[in-house]
């Protein structure tokens, strides 16, 4: 009786007009087809705010990723414990700051995401972001948990891992966001020229 | 056709008997989890600066501890993971994301609901990214697996390691052009696990954590002090391909990738006393 009952539920997800009636055609994405989903606009498939994972701002409240959207964003991620790669890492975020025009400076987001669950607590990381002199009203820095950062990275492409002294090796990258969070242009490596970058930014921005 | 019809209703009521009444391999009785206990486990990269390479020095094998864990009898079946797009309507097919699964997202399933009767119900589910892969765990109240607990498990307890071995360079060298045969249908290992080898590759958690390359350290420079974290790696044992090749799988993927022969199970940590 079961067996046959399994045989028939298999049978019918393949007959035309049974549940397979509700399916749309696949790899068709946005809310053309869920309208279902009540979004403000449809965000593209390709953007990085489809990950819902909620992170935490200097002033320790709640925000998701797509909370940036609307502007073009340089994004890190970093760990300010760390005394060596990652204060090049800044260095490098802001020299493509600084090649910016003023206009453009004003219409874009620098954000860095912490690896450090642990130690990078948004109040640390309002410290950091003072003693560096990171204008607050274009850097962004965010505290996540273990899984919000797995989830960036991965969705970044960011391979780091951490090790016993609770340091982290990291690959060093400045990804470029359009205003929808679609990634532009990475920039990967230390020390590496900022005009490509600033570059996209400028347009993105315009 | 038309008495199949007339009986969908039913058919359909009957969902959770059949959930419950699916065939179980006697090997498998029991809870859908095992546990492995806490033990060392020989990474198959070594890193400077780790535990594992400071005991190497005094000529010990380097190894890590791995705290306990229960982890998945078998991979996670098209059954199962039916289930859960039909709950979690945001990972069907139809309504997935490219920045989450790439187009091959359960592109061999028959609608955006079940994979059909082309092959068992209860063969592992593949073309999975690591980001469905890691709801669907989630959504069990569990994770996958890391790299450690997986390589801990698969080993076995280090039981028949070269049979072991043998096995997967075979499986290696078959083409992957076969269907899939159903979950738990082999022998289990030590731990009572099936079809860690032979069957598919599995996604892991941190697969994304094994830095062989100099990725971090693209500046050119080659001072130490310059660079956050250990540092460079080296395989424990080189001559160890069938491991080699999953790290090299591992790492050659990214989390939006799918294929036809990579699925997943998952895995859930003990609670600490």
């Amino acid at each position: 009786m079961t067996w046959t009952r399994i045989a028939l539920t298999l049978a019918l997800a393949v007959l035309p007009g049974s549940t397979q009636a509700k399916d749309s055609s696949p790899h068709t994405h946005g809310a053309a087809e869920s309208p279902d989903r009540d979004r403000p606009a449809p965000l593209s498939g390709q953007s990085i705010y489809q990950v819902r994972t909620a992170w935490t701002d200097t002033d320790a409240k709640s925000v998701q990723l797509r909370s940036l959207r609307g502007k073009p964003v340089a994004l890190a991620m970093v760990y300010t414990s760390c005394t060596t790669a990652c204060p090049l890492i800044l260095a490098d975020l802001k020299r493509i700051e600084s090649a910016l025009s003023p206009e453009a400076r004003g219409r874009v987001w620098f954000a860095l995401f912490s690896f450090d669950s642990e130690r990078d607590r948004p109040e640390v990381l309002k410290k950091f972001a003072s003693a560096h002199d990171l204008d607050p009203s274009r850097w962004r820095l965010y505290h996540g948990d273990r899984a919000a950062v797995r989830e960036l990275a991965m969705v970044l492409g960011i391979r780091y891992k951490r090790d016993a002294r609770g340091d982290y090796d990291h690959s060093n990258v400045i990804s470029i966001l359009d205003p929808d969070g679609v990634i532009r242009h990475q920039q990967v490596g230390l020390g590496q020229e900022p005009a490509e970058s600033a570059n996209r930014l400028e347009s993105l921005g315009r | 056709m038309r008495i199949r019809t007339a009986l969908t209703a039913a058919a359909a009521s009957a969902a959770a008997v059949v959930t419950l009444a699916m065939p179980v391999p006697a090997s498998a009785a029991g809870p859908d989890m095992v546990l492995v206990p806490a033990g060392q486990q020989q990474p198959f990269f070594v890193t400077r600066g780790s535990p594992a390479s400071a005991s190497s020095e005094d000529g010990r094998s380097p190894s890590i501890e791995v705290p306990a864990f229960l982890m998945d009898r078998t991979p996670v079946t098209r059954r199962q993971f039916a289930e859960f797009v039909r709950e979690q309507a945001e990972w069907r097919r139809s309504q997935m994301t490219p920045v989450l699964a790439d187009p091959h997202y359960l592109e061999d399933w028959a609608s955006d609901l079940g994979a059909g009767k082309s092959v068992p119900a209860d063969a592992p589910v593949t073309r999975v990214s690591w980001f469905a892969a890691s709801a669907y765990c989630q959504w069990k109240g569990k994770e996958l697996p890391t790299v450690d607990q997986w390589e801990r498990a698969a080993a076995g307890g280090g039981k028949d390691a070269a049979a072991t071995r043998d096995k997967i360079l075979r499986w290696y060298s078959r083409p992957g052009t076969e269907p899939l045969r159903a979950v738990g249908r082999e022998a289990p290992n030590a731990y009572g696990l099936h079809d860690l080898h032979g069957l598919i590759w599995e996604w892991t958690l941190d697969f994304n954590s094994t830095l062989v390359s100099t990725e971090n350290r693209d500046s050119g420079a080659k001072d130490d002090p310059l660079f956050c974290g250990s540092g460079s790696q080296g395989a424990a044992d080189p001559g160890d391909y069938a491991t080699f090749m999953r790290y090299a799988l591992r790492n050659s993927l990214k989390a939006s990738y799918t294929t036809g022969t990579l699925g997943f199970r998952c895995a859930k940590e003990m609670e600490r006393p």
